[in-house]
């Protein structure tokens, strides 16, 4: 029972964590159709940063990730400039974007490892290496508290998307690019924003990854199959689907891990995404 | 097989090139080159292969590590259970991975595009879990091959596997030429131009589809088989090789993909250029040289080197 | 008539809670010329999507030379001489004029053709239409009313039996229309079935025998044109009540 219950909270834990990788993959992919397939590798970049800053300054973890987003959504702005150029403006099938951003995944995944080897990196805060007991359920701090950032930065995002004009007008892009014309807004720009927003996004979950664990260089993989499940499962478009999503996602994978063992773990993520394509392309909560 | 003098070439440097990797086997000292060539033949498979169903049919596997790395299993898993020979290892490897690809084939009548090739990805990551799990064959820290000590004909068993990966390298490269003159290569370029008009003008565009992916499946499942036996140590982790996958899809692009001869020449460009970076700097830039080149390519030059050949053609015709 | 080449019977067809097809009765003789209107969102073009195949209804049957083909896939109904152009052109682009029309005489029309002689009626289709002079040229480079006689060409190609013709001149010019009429009637001519769904109400009343009129995925009208230009119910669907 008390395996069972702690699979649960790690599982709740984790699936927020998730939330936040996601959410960024749910504006480009599920919003703009932008197979962004690179986006868990600047996920991993965000970690080394945090690395790089907390092991070198002494810097907390999510300070870093806070200040290192501005940067990431200025990359982010470019990268979608670039592939503006060469294929949305051209009419190009989305497969060549997927092709343009898994060959952009492996440059910067090798990058990493010519730089800083295969090696895992840590930080260290002092909080990090203790629990939060409540009752007979120990929460561990290094889960909680990306927990904590997960859920507020996943929330102020859908807030931003929700209620103001950049932010509507970025869920509008997708649907009716002409309507948005004629409300004066340009689409390109909008999605460059909405593009460099995501990346921003990855700098934040990136301090977070390397809080709950050790990174190295290709760990971004097995978030690859996370990332799109969630947003494939929540529905392209639902953010508050892509929540739901991400919980799931944690505690199934929770479950297998403890029951099963963790060597299962990335199948969890590969096979509900297969499933739902599969069997459910436009997921729990999407748009058809 | 011999409607014209084009053909007629091409088999006359396909048996010379054959020829040639025998009496190689014979005169060269050098291990090393074996080696090396082998992995460009390897490479040229894989790309040829994936070529069949994303060049010629328009569907694009992220998939091929899981089709490559199956094979290559199959045959350690059968060696293992019956000791079965090399030529039956290919078959069956070649059979399961097409049965394989037929399953992929009815996957795209579900998932069109984008969605198809995400769910390829996801495949070919379930399908190195279930091997990591799979203690039979090794699991997570992989499996010792034995191979024979002495060979008929060759100097070793290295030489023996060069040559059957030589002879399937040709095979897999006359079969795609074939397709893509025939009369289904070109309902598959329909298929790939637009799907719904092809199957109004009459095109069985799944049977189509099927034999593209069963194809795709088999052909990477043969590529796989002799694997094991050339490195004599296979895991998880080498098998399934995202290296593998994305050479599988950047040697054509790189190539052209709408001809046969893409995929050869991507195959052979970029085999070389990374066996030349891999003995003079590292096999880490390996890896960066062919996400550059496939971001270059994609970018700048979608249609391949093929293309860029075909327009200076055009240019110069005026 | 003497036994139809096409009869629809009772089809029906819906999207979730959208019923676009609501008991469609038809029938087409071998030879006729039929037109097909209604206004927008009537359910013209999910008919002939369920005709041909490219939809499947829920209830209903359709049959063709008096074989039913209500389960066949659209590739065997093209096979058996059923063929349609598309509202869009689809053309084949990465092909030539010509090679578009290789597809169809490879396949639909595989049983009506000799293999030799496949270039030889590829370019006699090319001449019928006009495009002759363009048979090399690519096919993703056409200009509009060129794109549009590709379409017509490519279904032509199939050897049809029946020959669907979806808004084939929409945005033309009126001497443009004039060109694809000429075309449509030779077919004719050479006994093949027409259906023309067409808004270009001096088209479709001018080459059409008879005319078919649905309005919000019912069949409201079917009889000579002279009979639907004075049918009250067809007037309050176009012009309301």
């Amino acid at each position: 029972m008390d395996l069972f219950l702690n699979a649960i909270v790690s599982g709740v834990l984790l699936g927020a964590f998730y939330a936040a990788v996601a959410v960024g993959l749910a504006i480009t992919f599920g919003q703009l159709d932008i197979v962004n397939i690179a986006h868990p590798a600047f996920v991993v970049v965000g970690s080394y940063i945090t690395w790089i800053l907390n092991s070198r300054f002494g810097l907390d973890p999510v300070l870093v990730g806070v200040l290192a987003a501005p940067v990431f959504f200025f990359v982010g702005a470019l990268l979608y400039r670039i592939y503006y150029a060469a294929f949305e403006r051209t009419g190009q099938e989305s497969l060549s974007g997927l092709a343009f951003f898994f060959g952009v995944m492996f440059i910067v995944e090798v990058i990493l490892i010519l730089v800083y080897g295969v090696d895992y990196r840590l930080v260290s805060a002092g909080y990090l290496g203790e629990n939060l007991d409540i009752g007979f359920i120990g929460l561990p701090l290094r889960l909680f508290v990306p927990f904590v950032v997960a859920s507020a930065m996943t929330a102020a995002v859908w807030l931003y998307l929700s209620r103001t004009f950049t932010g509507r007008a970025i869920l509008a892009v997708a649907q009716d690019r002409l309507a948005l014309q004629l409300m004066g807004a340009d689409p390109v720009k909008i999605k460059q924003f909405a593009f460099g927003l995501a990346i921003a996004t990855t700098a934040i979950a990136g301090s977070l990854l390397i809080m709950i664990g050790p990174v190295e260089p290709s760990l971004g993989r097995v978030y690859i199959g996370r990332a799109f499940a969630i947003v494939v499962l929540g529905g392209m478009g639902s953010i508050p689907g892509m929540v739901i999503a991400a919980l799931l996602l944690g505690v199934t994978e929770s479950f297998v891990s403890s029951f099963a063992g963790p060597s299962w773990a990335p199948a969890v993520a590969f096979g509900v995404l297969l499933l739902t394509l599969a069997v459910r392309p436009s997921g729990l909560f999407g748009r058809a | 097989m011999f409607r014209s003098r084009a053909d007629v070439v091409f088999w006359i440097v396909l048996a010379a090139v054959f020829a040639a990797g025998i009496v190689a086997t014979q005169t060269w000292s050098n291990e090393y080159y074996f080696t090396a060539i082998y992995a460009i033949l390897q490479a040229t498979i894989m790309a040829v292969a994936w070529n069949i169903l994303g060049g010629f049919t328009g569907y694009v596997n992220f998939g091929s590590a899981g089709f490559f790395a199956i094979g290559a299993y199959t045959a350690v898993a059968l060696d293992k259970w019956l000791g079965l020979p090399m030529p039956f290892l290919i078959l069956a490897s070649a059979t399961i991975c097409g049965l394989m690809g037929l399953g992929v084939g009815y996957l795209t009548l579900r998932l069109k595009g984008v969605y198809f090739a995400i769910a390829t990805l996801a495949m070919a990551i379930v399908l190195e879990t279930l091997i990591v799990n799979w203690s039979y064959v090794g699991g997570s820290k992989g499996v010792y091959i034995l191979t024979p000590e002495t060979v008929p004909f060759f100097k070793s068993y290295i030489h023996l596997l060069f040559v059957v990966m030589l002879g399937l390298a040709l095979a897999a490269i006359a079969v795609s030429r074939y397709l893509n003159a025939s009369r289904v290569g070109r309902g598959l370029a329909a298929i790939r131009d637009d799907e719904t008009a092809a199957e109004c003008t009459g095109v069985p565009t799944l049977r189509l589809k099927l034999i593209s992916t069963t194809l795709m499946g088999a052909m990477m499942g043969i590529a796989g088989a002799p694997y094991p036996f050339f490195v004599t140590f296979v895991d998880p982790a080498s098998a399934f090789n995202l290296f593998v996958a994305v050479n599988s899809i950047a040697m054509p692009m790189i190539g052209g993909t709408a001809h046969w001869i893409g995929p050869v020449i991507g195959a052979l460009l970029v085999g070389s250029l990374q066996e030349i970076m891999t003995v003079t700097i590292s096999s880490a830039v390996n890896v960066l040289i062919v996400g550059v080149m496939l971001v270059l390519f994609i970018t700048l030059a979608p249609q391949g080197i093929v293309g860029l050949v075909q327009k200076w053609h055009r240019r110069g015709k005026r | 008539m003497s036994a139809p080449i096409l009869k629809v019977s009772g089809v029906s067809k819906r999207f979730g809670g959208f019923v676009a097809l609501e008991g469609i009765d038809l029938e087409l003789g071998a030879n006729e010329r039929l037109g097909l209107i209604g206004p927008n969102g009537s359910g013209k073009t999910t008919l002939i999507n369920c005709i041909s195949g490219a939809l499947s209804n829920e209830s209903g049957s359709i049959e063709f030379e008096g074989q039913d083909i209500t389960r066949l896939p659209p590739h065997q109904r093209a096979a058996r001489g059923l063929a349609r152009s598309f509202q869009i052109p689809k053309p084949f682009r990465s092909m030539t004029v010509l090679e578009n029309l290789r597809v169809p005489l490879e396949y639909a029309a595989r049983g009506r053709t000799e293999a030799r002689r496949i270039d030889a009626d590829a370019m006699e289709v090319l001449e019928l239409i006009g495009l002759k002079g363009r048979a090399n040229d690519s096919s993703a480079g056409l200009t509009q009313v060129d794109m549009r006689k590709l379409e017509l060409a490519r279904a032509l190609a199939a050897k049809p039996k029946l020959l669907v013709s979806d808004e084939a001149m929409a945005g033309l010019s009126s001497s443009e229309v004039d060109e694809i009429l000429e075309i449509l009637r030779a077919l004719n001519a050479r006994g093949v079935a027409v259906i023309m769904i067409e808004h270009i109400m001096r088209a479709v009343m001018g080459f059409s025998e008879r005319v078919v009129v649905l309005d919000a995925g019912r069949k409201i009208a079917d009889g000579t044109p002279e009979e639907i230009l004075h049918n009250p119910d067809v007037e309050r669907a176009y012009l309301g009540e």
